[in-house]
């Protein structure tokens, strides 16, 4: 079990698949200007995961290359591939997830979301770029389910309907 | 397998004080929460917020005269809460377009909205017998109008006739010139565009339900259509349909495009993701939000039952329009809620124009050298027989004994696959009665839908020559005699 919080870095070299694409190295940082320091390590791998505090990101080498790979991954969304000025590949953090089970330990750190997700196995819910609400294969049982917007106590938004029903 | 919910389109955000999403089973026990990660924005400062609503009709549901859904919007906008600076309305104002409902209009905005300012447009409800002086009266506003408010432009495009379909000409000519020269003295600003009709193709058309004969049509059409494409940062509300905020969430085979939405947001981008005509958003309508299941078009009880409208909260580089149900078909008394599927986030980025095409039609100057002669005038065989043309000097003299009177005006070399214009250099009025604006609103040249008088005014016809008539409904005394003089064009 590593603990990321007590931890400047560490590295784990690794192969596996992530989608349809072979990875070949994931690190883990507590602050950019770390990763910054190594950064050079990783320009000739096709495929790097990086996590810094508590966000993650891709590099791809030809990006590296040119100087303009995406790092434009949020806590909370699906995580990107691809150059700064398009998007070339999608990823759901779900994945990572699974990546993260598979080949770390790890103990606080990252994002309560991902957490969450390792808490609870295999079964999340993300919103994806174009609105679509996505629950995993198992989280919601046939039956009617309501959606509302809370607040970060839980309650309903004062002022607002429910967002909606969905009948699995 | 996963289970996806997919009624938000993609402009649709969370609002601001969100946390998460709970989902509940039918039992009230919680699932799970949805974390919102970018659905919800991170908004800056806010400029200021303005009302809106369409459609009002001066009515709740289809009964002439109880306003109340209207009473109540003006009243929640007029609430400092809401913050609110001011309301802009899409037209329909009246059900008739009558004296006492636009009284009864000015009353209600006197009485309900007293620290809130109302502007709006016409509809084509409010054409029938419209008279640009009573219009200022009751509303305020001219027919055509436009202001600056925190360095955005604020422009009111009003409908001059209940004329609609492919043929139709709901809007004056020279209206549609005044609203593209505004644009285009304001093209590199935040435009904000008030107008009844929406854009067939675009916001508004519900699957196309709406009955074809009354959408905007023909030329006007694909006038304004190009405006909406040359002019990027104008962003255009319109009322008309009806349709409620919700019906996105419904299948729409017929309007929905791999990148848009058509229920009541629209906007289309290229590949590279930049916009290619300006926002077009429908409005639903205050008095009798229109329903359906996705084929039909549900205008009944429930319609009635219903008031929506929506604020817009506006910021540096987008606007916030929240979607607002004043009551819905549950609700026993207003309950005024905010609707999660109609939430959404516009990105307002000014792009850099500088446009130099022009929409307008390319008439020929000068006009004819000389004046049209009565010979060139035949009498419209379809009406009423008995009116008689004279020759005065350069004036032709008009002579009817009865309504439903009219002549052709056909100069030389006419043929009818050309159109054609005339242009009005004096018109008097030679009978010793009266004239007052609902008698000369019902005589002159005919432009498809309504009578021009004025000098100045350029007609254009497109079939038969240009007539001049009497209406069927001219409601003066007869026999009356008008001095026209007025040169010809083609083109």
């Amino acid at each position: 079990m590593i603990d990321i919080k007590k931890q400047n870095s560490f590295e784990l070299k690794s192969n596996f698949n992530l989608g349809s694409k072979l990875y070949s190295y994931v690190a883990v940082y507590q602050d950019m200007d770390k990763l910054n320091e190594d950064i050079d390590k990783y320009k000739n791998l096709d495929y790097s995961i990086i996590f810094v505090g508590t966000s993650a990101y891709v590099i791809k080498k030809e990006d590296y290359n040119n100087n303009q790979f995406y790092l434009g991954v949020s806590n909370n969304k699906q995580l990107s591939v691809g150059t700064s000025s398009s998007i070339t590949t999608k990823i759901p953090k779900p994945y990572l997830t699974n990546v993260i089970q598979n080949n770390l330990k790890i103990k606080g750190g990252m994002s309560a979301y991902l957490n969450n997700y390792i808490e609870k196995k295999n079964q999340y819910t993300f919103i994806t770029d174009d609105s679509t609400i996505v629950f995993s294969d198992g989280l919601l049982k046939s039956g009617e389910y309501v959606l509302q917007y809370e607040n970060t106590n839980g309650n309903p938004l004062k002022g607002f309907d429910i967002i909606g029903k969905i009948t699995v | 397998m996963e289970v996806k919910y997919t009624d938000f389109i993609k402009f649709n955000k969370a609002p601001d004080d969100a946390d998460h999403i709970g989902v509940y089973d039918k039992n009230g026990k919680k699932i799970i929460n949805v974390n919102l990660g970018d659905f919800k924005p991170k908004l800056g400062k806010k400029l200021y917020s303005f009302g809106l609503l369409s459609d009002v009709h001066n009515a709740k549901a289809s009964i002439i005269n109880d306003d109340q859904d209207f009473k109540n919007a003006l009243q929640v906008f007029n609430n400092n809460e809401n913050d609110v600076e001011f309301t802009c309305i899409c037209g329909d104002i009246t059900e008739n377009g009558s004296s006492t409902q636009l009284n009864n209009y000015k009353t209600n905005v006197d009485t309900y909205s007293p620290n809130t300012r109302v502007y709006t447009c016409t509809g084509n409800h409010d054409c029938s017998g419209f008279n640009d002086e009573t219009w200022k009266t009751y509303t305020g506003c001219e027919r055509c109008f436009s202001f600056t408010h925190n360095n955005d432009v604020f422009v009111f495009f009003s409908m001059r006739y209940w004329s609609l379909g492919s043929t139709g000409t709901p809007y004056l000519d020279k209206d549609i010139d005044w609203l593209e020269d505004t644009l285009k003295d304001n093209e590199n600003k935040r435009v904000f565009i008030f107008t009844h009709l929406f854009f067939p193709d675009k916001a508004g058309n519900f699957n196309k339900i709406y009955p074809e004969g009354n959408w905007l049509g023909g030329k006007q059409l694909e006038r304004l259509n190009r405006l909406n494409e040359l002019y990027l940062n104008a962003i255009w509300f319109s009322g008309h349909s009806h349709w409620m905020w919700y019906l996105q969430s419904l299948p729409d085979n017929v309007n929905k495009t791999e990148n848009s939405d058509r229920a009541n947001v629209y906007r289309t981008f290229d590949s590279n993701n930049e916009p290619t005509c300006g926002w077009t958003i429908h409005v639903p309508s205050c008095a009798k939000p229109i329903d359906s299941t996705g084929s039909n078009r549900d205008d009944g009880d429930e319609s009635d039952a219903c008031s929506e409208g929506a604020i817009v909260d506006v910021y540096d580089n987008y606007i916030i329009l929240k979607g607002i149900s004043f009551k819905d078909k549950s609700d026993t008394n207003y309950n005024t809620k905010y609707i999660p599927l109609a939430y959404y986030k516009l990105d307002t980025n000014l792009i850099e124009l500088n446009v130099t095409e022009s929409t307008k039609p390319i008439i020929p100057d000068p006009f004819t050298t000389n004046y049209i002669k009565s010979s060139d005038c035949t009498i419209n065989t379809s009406k009423n027989s008995g009116c008689i043309v004279e020759q005065e000097g350069d004036y032709i003299v008009f002579n009817f004994d009865k309504k439903s009177q009219g002549f052709y005006i056909k100069p030389e070399n006419y043929t009818t696959n050309l159109t054609c214009s005339v242009i009005i250099e004096d018109f008097i009025y030679d009978t010793p009665i009266t004239w007052d604006s609902s008698m000369k609103s019902k005589v002159g040249f005919y432009n498809g839908s309504g009578y021009e008088y004025t000098n100045g005014s350029i007609v254009r016809t497109d079939e038969k020559g240009v007539q001049f008539n009497v209406s069927s409904s001219y409601p003066g005394e007869l026999p009356i005699k008008l001095k026209v003089k007025f040169k010809f064009n083609f083109y």
